[in-house]
Order: structure tokens, then sequence, then C-alpha cells
């Protein structure tokens, strides 16, 4: 089975975002030395492809997109030894674009000659999609989608895997060639690399293809990004957390009536 | 400009015509020319009640969608052929249009499916619409984690999205439209994965979304049984339980039930977070407008900085506490607190 699993990384959500010197949020979207890490989606399928291709017999190609510049997040993912890596520059005004970036994202796999019969992906596939680049993907390669996997798992030539809905969890088979996209869950959390295998990793250099506009620029024209602000602070103008004090009990108290009061007056 | 919305029957004893979108504040501030919707319905539902709830002057056309012979809910592959014929029915030209759903698992599939098979533009997960001085529309969404706004302006004659604060008023019965056309079609599906079971969700009833107090837990809580307290705490209130990521990988709360960056996006009126730490993640998923109450052993946790009052002790000590006080309160006070859900219209 040849997998393949598309990363495409997230900026770190543990570090604030800082106002571009230009003074143009926009510019975030290209800021090269902006530190990225996987998602947890990106996670998911990373461990769920890393675990399928443990079984024996099974190619596994890592495929980055947003994070590709980012040498220690490639670095980190080197160190969980793929079978190959490919690293996509992505220009930025195709992220968030899904027909833009799905049709050169073809051109290019074409290219590299990268195929596979099981593509995995997170949820969500970096920072300005919201889980539409896969159903897209899906359509336009006339493939299989099962989205929001929590679990894949072989079963003779198809996968048996467990996908989530609003009300209920579907478990089901399915055929290869698919797209999975997968979400978070307890059995599929990433586990660590081998410290010996970053270290040989930092040795290694992945050469960075970048994406030839070309034609579609006709595409990407009629959707653009103009303008980007920061979403306002929670409570920039809220006063301090009132810290109930007093006795334990007391403080109990207290909260329930705040609670029933609030509560009575929705 | 068109709209077409998309709607999809839930169940026949509930509510067999869902709700639909029409007047949400989204709506309102662009041009629109004619209305549409399309109903995927399994179950039959009467002429009458279909132009009572939908074609008092607010549509222009109703398409009920309708499959009989579908053993189960729908997969989302059925609903993008039902919605996929439900378009084509409507002839709708070189006209402009938006066509939009709720966001909801499933359907976010399903409308970029569709923007794919019809080749328009998915825009995804949208807040708002408006038009620029060109007459273009720009389309306001999040990104990096809720942190950023961007707003997208798209000239594509099909523009496929969903939206994410579709809650409302009840949009006032519009005078000056031409009679609602009512087409009722039925139709045979496919099945995709036929080995697929349906496994339901315990608390599957007690949706997030909609809800207007939401009681959460996080790692804090330390065990399931403390989980347990939270749920007889959200039935005390009116509540529905939600949980952080450390809560649903520790196995306390199903994924369903998550909120934040990688879970759900939740805006009720009241969210009171117990051993929840308040990482960026986590409030990524909650509305800014939302009030926040917390509990937490750790006086310097985050979520004290964002919430409006607080109390600084361990959960397991605490809400026992919380619960005998809210017992007697409403005890004494006869007060009566049911479940609070938020009108969608």
């Amino acid at each position: 089975m040849r997998i393949a699993v598309l990363i495409s990384g997230v900026l770190d959500y543990r570090r604030p975002i800082d106002k571009p010197s230009s003074g143009n949020w926009l510019d975030v979207i290209d800021s090269p030395s902006l530190p990225y890490r996987l998602s947890p989606f990106d996670e998911a399928a990373l461990e769920t492809a890393l675990r399928l291709a443990n079984l024996g017999g099974n190619h596994l190609t890592i495929i980055t997109t947003d994070c590709s510049a980012d040498k220690a997040l490639t670095c980190t993912l080197l160190a969980y030894k793929p079978d190959d890596i490919i690293r996509l520059s992505v220009p930025s005004c195709l992220r968030g674009n899904a027909r833009g970036l799905v049709t050169l994202l073809s051109v290019e796999l074409e290219q590299q000659r990268a195929e596979a019969d099981l593509w995995l992906m997170g949820r969500e596939i970096g920072d300005l999609d919201d889980g539409h680049l896969a159903p897209y993907l899906a359509q336009c390669w006339g493939l299989p989608l099962v989205s929001n996997a929590l679990v894949v798992n072989t079963q003779l030539t198809d996968l048996s895997l467990q996908r989530l809905r609003i009300n209920r969890i579907e478990e089901l088979t399915v055929q290869m060639p698919v797209i999975i996209s997968m979400t978070n869950d307890r059995r599929n959390r990433l586990r660590h690399p081998l410290m010996k295998n970053l270290a040989l990793a930092k040795r290694q250099t992945i050469p960075l293809h970048r994406f030839d506009l070309g034609s579609s620029g006709a595409v990407l024209s009629k959707a653009q990004l103009v303008a980007a602000e920061p979403v306002p602070t929670r409570y920039d103008s809220l006063e301090n957390c009132h810290i109930l004090q007093g006795e334990i009990a007391a403080q109990a108290r207290e909260f329930a009536r705040l609670l029933i009061d609030k509560t009575q007056s929705i | 400009m068109r709209v077409i919305e998309l709607v999809v029957q839930q169940s026949l004893t509930e509510e067999p015509l869902p709700d639909s979108l029409l007047g949400t504040p989204v709506l309102v501030s662009i041009p629109v020319r004619a209305h549409h919707l399309i109903v995927a319905a399994k179950w039959d539902v009467d002429e009458l009640a279909i132009r009572e709830r939908y074609c008092l002057n607010q549509y222009d056309s109703v398409s009920l969608m309708l499959c009989p012979a579908l053993p189960h809910q729908f997969t989302h592959e059925q609903l993008l052929d039902v919605f996929a014929q439900g378009i084509r029915r409507l002839e709708l030209g070189q006209e402009t249009c938006v066509f939009l759903a709720r966001t909801d698992i499933g359907l976010n599939d399903v409308i970029s499916g569709l923007a794919c098979l019809f080749d328009g533009y998915a825009c995804g997960t949208v807040e708002q619409i408006s038009t620029d001085n060109e007459n273009a529309m720009v389309f306001k969404k999040t990104g990096f984690g809720g942190r950023l706004y961007l707003h997208q302006k798209v000239t594509e004659r099909w523009v496929f999205l969903t939206l994410r604060h579709p809650n409302g008023p009840p949009n006032p019965v519009r005078n000056g439209r031409s009679e609602c056309v009512l087409d009722r079609v039925e139709i045979q599906l496919e099945t995709f994965g036929s080995k697929a079971k349906f496994l339901p969700i315990d608390d599957a009833q007690t949706s997030l979304t909609g809800s207007s107090v939401i009681v959460a837990g996080g790692r804090g809580m330390k065990s399931l049984d403390s989980f347990d307290l939270l749920h007889e705490l959200a039935t005390e209130i009116g509540g529905v339980v939600a949980a952080s990521l450390p809560a649903v990988d520790a196995g306390w709360a199903s994924v369903t039930r998550q909120v934040g960056q990688s879970g759900q996006y939740v805006r009720p009126d009241v969210y009171i977070a117990f051993g929840i730490s308040g990482t960026s993640q986590h409030l990524a998923g909650i509305d800014p407008l939302t009030t926040i109450y917390a509990v937490n052993k750790d006086k310097d946790a985050h979520i004290f900085n964002v919430a409006r009052a607080g109390v600084i002790e361990s959960c397991e000590t605490f809400l026992p506490l919380l619960l005998h006080e809210l017992k007697q309160l409403k005890q004494n006070s006869q007060i009566c607190l049911p479940t609070k859900t938020k009108t969608v219209t």
C-alpha cells in the first residue's frame, strides 16, 4: 500500500502573532521567519500514516505545504523516517484558496510522480483552511472522501474506519484509493521521534519545490484576501476577574447564586 | 444575486422541517434578488406545513428533495447527490449565486464538494458577507486558529460557503414577493459504504451548538467520576457538558464534546470552566461575547484573565459544595431551570 500524508502545519499557536513591521496584517501569511508546528489534525494524520506504514510492505510519503520553509519542522518530519518527503512551497496567494491550491497541487504531485492508494491529511489543512480543502480535493480527483476519521485500520484489501458526525459515529469499510481527513482522537496521538533520528535528520537536505503559478493567475485573481486584522482579545475592556473570597462553603454559595442569577436572566 | 440555502431534515419526531437561515444578520446586509431553499428530506411532509413554515413571502422557491427509501440518516455523499440534483432543477443560468448551509460536520464536506462539482468557489466558513463599492462580494472569516479576521474579495459567479454564526432574530415576513414555488421531488440514492454501521453517541441529544449554558471540564477535573458531577451540575442549571482537549484525551468525554481550536466553536451566553487553564487553543473555540466563569486551583491560570468571576480551588473539592448550595438555593426559592437553547432562525 502506498500512503501519502499531506502535512500543512500551522503558525505556532503557543506564541502570539505580532503585527508585521509593514503594518499590514496580511503580511503574516507570507512571513517565512515565523515558526510552524504541527496542528492536532496534522499529528493525527501523521500518526495514522506511521502506524499503517509500519505494518510492513507499505510505502510512506510525507508531503509538506505551508510549513515547508520551516527547517526545524522538516527535520522533525524526517526523523519519523518516511520513505519519501516532498516539500512544496505554497505561494501566499494560494493559501485558503481550495480551487487554486488543488489545481496546482495536482500538477506538482504529478510531476513528482507522487501516487498513493491512501491519501491522509488533517481535517483542516493549515491556518486558512476550515475543513474545505479535503472534500474539494476528493471531488476534483474523483476519489471517495472520508472526513473527520477517528481511527483507520486495514482489513484485507480494504480499510475499516470510524468517522465522526455531529450526532453519531459511523463505522464503515472503504476501498482504496481514498482520501481520508483525520480528526484528533486519543487513539492517534503522535509518537515522539527517536533522538538519533533527529540528529541524522539535521544532516539531510531536501529540495524545496516552488509552485509555478503559470496560467492559474486568472483563477486566483477572482478570489483574493484584501484585508486582515486581529480578532479583538476577548476581554480587552474587561475589568479584572472577580475572584470570590472567604470560606470555601461561602464561595460555593456565592458562586451558586451567581450561576442562578445569570442563567435566569438569559 | 440569488441565495440558495441547503438544509437537511434531521428527524420526523422533533422537527420535520429544519430551521432555515433566511433573515440571519449575515444575509440581511447583501442585495438579494431571490431566495431559494433546498431541503433534503427523508420523511414526507404535508405541503401546507411547508408553505406555512417557509413560503410566507419569504422564499421564492422551496424544493423538497424526498428520499423515502433511505435506510438511515443521510451520508454526506448522498447529500451531495441530493443537493446537486436540487441545484440543477433550479436552472440558475449565469446569475451570481451564493450557496450556503449552516456550518456542521458533514455539511462542510457537501458544500465544498458541490463547489468543485459546479466549478464554483469554495469559500469555507464565513462570519459576514458584504459587498464593496464595485459590488463584489467580500467575505469575513477567521484564520490562524481564530486569531485573525480575514476579508476575502470574490468575483466568482457561484460561491459556496457555510455560515458560522447563523443565529439571529426571526426574519419579518417580506411583502411584495411573488408566490413561493413549491417543488417536490422523489429521488433514489446510491449508498456509500454499504457496510456502514451507525454508532449513536449517548449524549448526542444535547448538542453544544445552540446551547446557552455550557459547563466544561478540563485536565483539572482529575477523573471520570468528577465529570459525572459536571453532568449533574449541567442538569441543575439547564446547561450541557463540554470538555477541553486534555479531558477528551483522558477519555472523560467524547470528542463530540470538545471545545477549542481542534474541537467545536461555541457561543453560549455562559461558559463555566472547571479545571481548564485557558490556553489560546481552547479559548479559540469560545465566542468573544460569551461570559466565562472559572474554577481552577492555579491562581495564575490564564482562564482568570478572561473570566468574569472565578474561584481558586480544586474542582474535586469545590464541585460537590457547589452542587449542594445550588440544590439548597433552588429548594428554598423553588427555582426551575430548564435546558436553555438559543432560538435558531
